[in-house]
């Protein structure tokens, strides 16, 4: 694949009860979005972990975007409180690798947050188009 | 079981009339989902919700002999149960039913982006297949219902609810920490629209609840632990005062009726510092107990507090509290100047815009200030208090010496509501006040099933409101309290005692408590968690460091396979 | 120093508090672990060399969990003992620590930060030690030389698993560096980086930098480096120290409330 052709891959873990109902919203109101992003459904971010990151971006993923409920919103209570404290270590990590930390990102979007659904998603895609295909990926 | 057979997968891709098929090829991604692995059928539907779509489901299923299906359309938030049901109907567990999402997050996302669209709904498609691929029938487990009720908060809202709850033949308790029934009520005049005292309203209630045997009304108690779950709830009860006994309860449903409380706008228009500026309780406790001084004029201001100057919120009653006190005024000192000053008057509904009109004509005056120019209030001449204030329909300040100010202030959350929030494990919104599950389709429940909400503990409410929101929830009460039992979301974790090593780590991230360590496993201690207190969040298997513990439905075996799936086109 | 940890543990012994010590003996040239009781012969009792002796005190919480032990532990040991102790794995209410100083040469050799135990009983604490261990530079991270580094480090790996096996803090029954889901079987070197990153993932609120992985992974692959900043990360941003204080949770079980984060979170929250 030569550098034009390429489009990036970004796995989007959201939440079930504000995130993913926020990206319906998006879809509810028409907003319009770059295509790039996939959703992974999960119940809340809590259930996201580093490893998976690490597979991810291992496999050749681009970008790996957590999306929760607020602080202090989670549908159960702390989830968010963990993922945000596990993505803290992740970030190191990647920093530490010598990956752009920004190739994953967490951040939180309410059910009744369409517009910021497309926000978010707009920059996460925008910022790793310029950071380009991951460097983590084999066979690139 | 089926589930050890190959997988047999069906897709079904929806047009959604043309919500989905306007904007990106929906034959193009059927067909591609029937090249993959294990998918041994697939269909486009015009709308796979409509009758024949389902049926087209069903007879696929017999048919085609599938274990697994998939519908690739709108969102799972509102269709799942409608597609988990049919597979049911047709002889398949509902939970061997995965949903794909090519509508909300796709089709109306990408409306100009035909080819992108299409791509990005087949590499959802295989993602789901690749889950699909992996699912395990579940079953979804019932409980028993402990066929009691506890109400927190006897005011008007808890009391009313108690009282529907026992007329419909279960038992209740109704517990209070302060002395007497009643709340907010106890403190207030008049009763609008119906000039009533709001004694007759409490007496009569107060009587019905004692007369009936089912209420266990629980004065001067408050709850200080709280275990279980939805049918199940262990409640410790303490005294208040003193250290008497404490009494331990075995309930099936809550409801939350703690109320508010009136702010005192201390440092606000000379609150607590000028002579003669009380707020709206106070003023209807002097009227209640006649104790008023002579008032030649007087001052109401409104939104004190409220609307972005201590709270962000409009508080909903103090509009009405305001005008119905300056009536009251009106009519005690026919001669006196009784002014509100307002930054805008929110009489909402029917009786009330009337009432703000009666409150005109009988010569209320209502001046209004801009937000950016409120009114100053200070100690005046001959114990006067000094107002003043900007007409913006004169265009000019103007002051006045006044025998009384009363401030009309929001209702705002107790202190101490976040320690209640903790010990019933449900939110808190940004304003303090409880907060629901959703605030158009659950606003009377919390997200934790068996816990609801009503008065204003949820918000500022008028007595009206409160009433319906208690018949509200005492109905959803009796909801589960009339079925019984209650059905569990199999979603929930589960432990590998093989490999546990009893570390913990899973039950300190836990937020329910579902985890405790029992003897067993290769250390002498495994964790084991309680699929009851379970709410499904996932949040233990990504403290697990050997991935001992797994949410079912979510495994890391099935996102992993998702997320393969994506980045590789397949497994 | 073997002669005065003798005369100690023989003290410790007599005066009966615990039932027996832990400590390292030697039997016809070869070192190993070996629960010494009164009245037995200690002049087997050997200091040297280092070992990690917590994983073998996990034996005594499953099997003896009523019987004392003393432990002649370094410091490194003391505190991954705390470690094991906040994953539930020893008891520490059932050990007394013998606390070993290592010596100047050895702490040097480790590039041990915090060489003492808290109890010294046996040796001096050793002093002048540097507040903090010196890292590797590492490659600038802008144009790639950073990760071209790990790549080249991580691959010469040959999944000898010495580096887990080792560890005393790594306690798990079933490590995920060995299953097939998260890392391929098969592949040699391990596919980049899902192996490492998983260890270092699960080091960064746990490991208390003993560097018996370096000692023990046979291609030299500089793995502290990555686990120690990850370390000082931790401590930067949750003020945890790992090994220090029994009681502190580890951060990554904890919430937000009281991080410095929260407030952040709460300002930033849009
Ligand atoms: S975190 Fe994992 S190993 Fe630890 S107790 Fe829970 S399931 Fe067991
Ligand atoms: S899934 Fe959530 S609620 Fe269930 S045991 Fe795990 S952490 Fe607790
Ligand atoms: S330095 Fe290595 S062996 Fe020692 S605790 Fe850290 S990871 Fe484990
Ligand atoms: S000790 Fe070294 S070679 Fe062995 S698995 Fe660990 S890093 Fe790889
Ligand atoms: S449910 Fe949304 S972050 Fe927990």
């Amino acid at each position: 694949m030569t550098e034009d052709e390429w489009e990036p891959k970004i796995l989007v873990f959201c939440c079930n009860w504000c995130s993913y109902a926020g990206a319906d919203l998006a879809g509810v109101a028409r907003l319009q979005m770059p295509t790039h992003f996939r959703v992974l459904r999960v119940m809340c971010s809590g259930r996201f972990k580093p490893e998976y990151a690490f597979k991810a971006m291992e496999q050749g993923i681009d970008g790996v975007f957590v999306l929760g409920c607020h602080i202090g919103d989670c549908h159960y209570l702390e989830g968010n409180h963990r993922a945000k404290k596990r993505f803290e270590v992740l970030e190191d990590m990647m920093v530490h690798l010598g990956v752009e930390p920004g190739r994953i990102k967490i951040d939180w979007v309410s059910a009744s947050e369409g517009v910021r659904f497309q926000a978010v998603i707009t920059e996460f895609v925008a910022h790793i188009k310029e950071l380009g295909p991951s460097p983590l990926g084999g066979g690139r | 079981m089926r589930h050890d057979e190959e997988p047999r997968i069906g897709v079904f891709v929806c047009h959604c009339g043309s919500n989905i098929g306007g904007w990106l090829d929906v034959p193009a991604v059927a067909e591609y989902a029937g090249t993959l692995p294990y998918v041994v059928h697939s269909e486009d539907n015009l709308y796979t919700c409509a009758e024949d779509g389902l049926a087209a489901i069903r007879k696929a299923i017999k048919e085609q002999d599938l274990n697994r299906v998939i519908v690739a359309s709108c969102t799972p938030r509102t269709h799942e149960p409608l597609f988990q049901a049919t597979c049911e109907e047709a002889g398949l567990n509902r939970y061997l039913f995965e949903f794909v999402n090519i509508r909300d997050q796709c089709s109306w996302i990408h409306m100009s982006e035909w080819d992108a669209a299409t791509e990005k709904a087949k590499e959802l498609v295989r993602m789901g297949v690749a889950k699909a691929t992996r699912l395990v029938p579940l079953d979804r487990s019932t409980a028993p219902v402990e066929l009691v009720a506890m109400v927190l908060g006897g005011g008007i809202t808890g009391m009313t609810a108690a009282r529907a709850i026992a007329n419909s033949g279960f038992e209740v308790y109704l517990v209070e920490r302060r002395s007497v029934l009643g709340g907010l009520l106890n403190r207030l005049h008049k009763i609008w629209p119906t000039e009533e005292s709001p004694r007759q309203l409490l007496d009569g209630l107060e009587a019905d609840l004692e007369a009936n045997e089912r209420v266990h009304i629980l004065t001067g108690t408050e709850m200080v632990d709280l275990k279980g779950f939805v049918g199940n709830f262990d409640v410790t009860l303490m005294p208040v005062e003193g250290n008497g006994d404490g009494l331990d309860l075995k309930v099936g449903t809550i409801i939350v009726a703690t109320g508010a409380d009136e702010m005192k706008p201390d440092g606000l228009y000379g609150y607590g510092e000028v002579e003669g500026v009380v707020t709206e309780l106070e003023l209807e406790t002097m009227l209640r107990e006649g104790n008023l001084p002579e008032i030649g004029n007087a001052v109401f201001i409104q939104c004190t507090g409220a609307r972005g100057q201590r709270v962000t919120y409009c508080s909903r009653v103090c509009c009405m509290t305001g005008i119905k006190n300056a009536m009251e005024l009106r009519e005690l000192y026919p001669e006196a100047s009784i002014n509100v000053l307002y930054r805008d008057i929110m009489a909402y509904g029917i009786s009330y815009e009337e009432l703000y009109q009666r409150a005109r004509v009988k010569g209320v005056g209502f001046i209004r200030h801009p937000k950016e120019e409120p009114p100053r209030v200070e100690t005046g001449p001959d114990g006067k208090v000094r107002v003043t204030y900007r007409d913006v329909i004169l265009g000019r300040d103007i002051v006045q010496d006044v025998d009384l100010v009363v401030l009309s202030t929001p209702l705002v959350q107790h202190e101490d509501a976040k320690e209640l929030a903790q010990m019933l494990r449900v939110p808190l919104g940004q304003d303090r006040f409880f907060f629901e599950a959703h605030v158009k389709l659950r606003p009377i429940d919390f997200a934790s099933d068996g816990i609801f909400l009503a008065g204003t503990a949820h918000g500022p409410k008028d007595i009206e409101e409160s009433i319906v929101q208690a018949l509200g929830a005492a109905s959803r009460s009796l909801t589960f309290l009339k079925a019984g039992q209650v059905l569990s979301e199999p979603i929930v974790a589960v432990v590998d005692e093989d490999s546990c090593i009893g570390c913990g780590n899973c039950i300190e991230v836990c937020p329910y408590g579902a985890i405790e360590l029992k003897e067993g496993g290769k250390r002498g201690q495994v964790a084991e968690v309680n699929p009851g207190l379970c709410k499904g969040c996932g949040t233990c298997p990504g403290a697990c460091p050997s991935s001992s513990i797994q949410q079912l439905g979510f495994t890391d075996e099935q996102i992993l396979a998702m997320i393969t799936a994506l980045a590789n086109g397949g497994d | 120093m073997s002669e005065e940890a003798r005369g100690v543990v023989a003290e410790v012994l007599a005066k009966g508090e615990v039932d027996g010590v832990l400590g390292l003996r030697e039997d016809e040239g070869a070192v190993g672990p070996h629960y010494f009781r009164k009245g037995d012969d200690l002049d087997s009792l050997v200091l040297s060399p280092k070992y990690a002796l917590p994983l073998v005190l996990r034996w005594f919480r499953l099997h003896s969990p009523d019987t004392r032990v003393g432990a002649v532990l370094r410091g490194c040991e003391e505190r991954a003992l705390v470690e094991l102790s906040k994953r539930r794995q020893v008891d520490l209410e059932m050990i007394e620590v013998i606390g070993l100083a290592c010596t100047a040469e050895e702490a040097k050799e480790c590039g041990c930060v915090n060489g003492s135990p808290t109890n010294v009983m046996i040796g001096t604490p050793t002093e002048g030690l540097p507040e903090r261990r010196e890292f590797l530079a590492l490659p600038d991270a802008d144009d790639g030389a950073r990760l071209d580094y790990w790549k080249a480090q991580y691959s010469k790996c040959i999944k000898c698993y010495g580096c887990k096996n080792v560890c005393p803090v790594c306690a798990c029954e079933v490590c995920m560096m060995a299953d097939h889901g998260w890392v391929r079987g098969g592949s040699l070197p391990p596919k980049f980086a899902t192996f490492h990153l998983i260890k270092a993932y699960h080091m960064a609120d746990r490991c208390i930098e003993c560097r018996e992985c370096e000692a023990a992974c046979p291609v030299s692959i500089p793995l502290t480096e990555m686990y120690g900043r990850l370390l000082r990360d931790v401590e930067r941003r949750f003020d945890y120290v790992t090994g220090a204080d029994p009681e502190q949770r580890p951060p990554l079980l904890t919430t937000l409330m009281d991080e410095p984060i929260l407030e952040e979170e709460e300002e930033g929250g849009g």
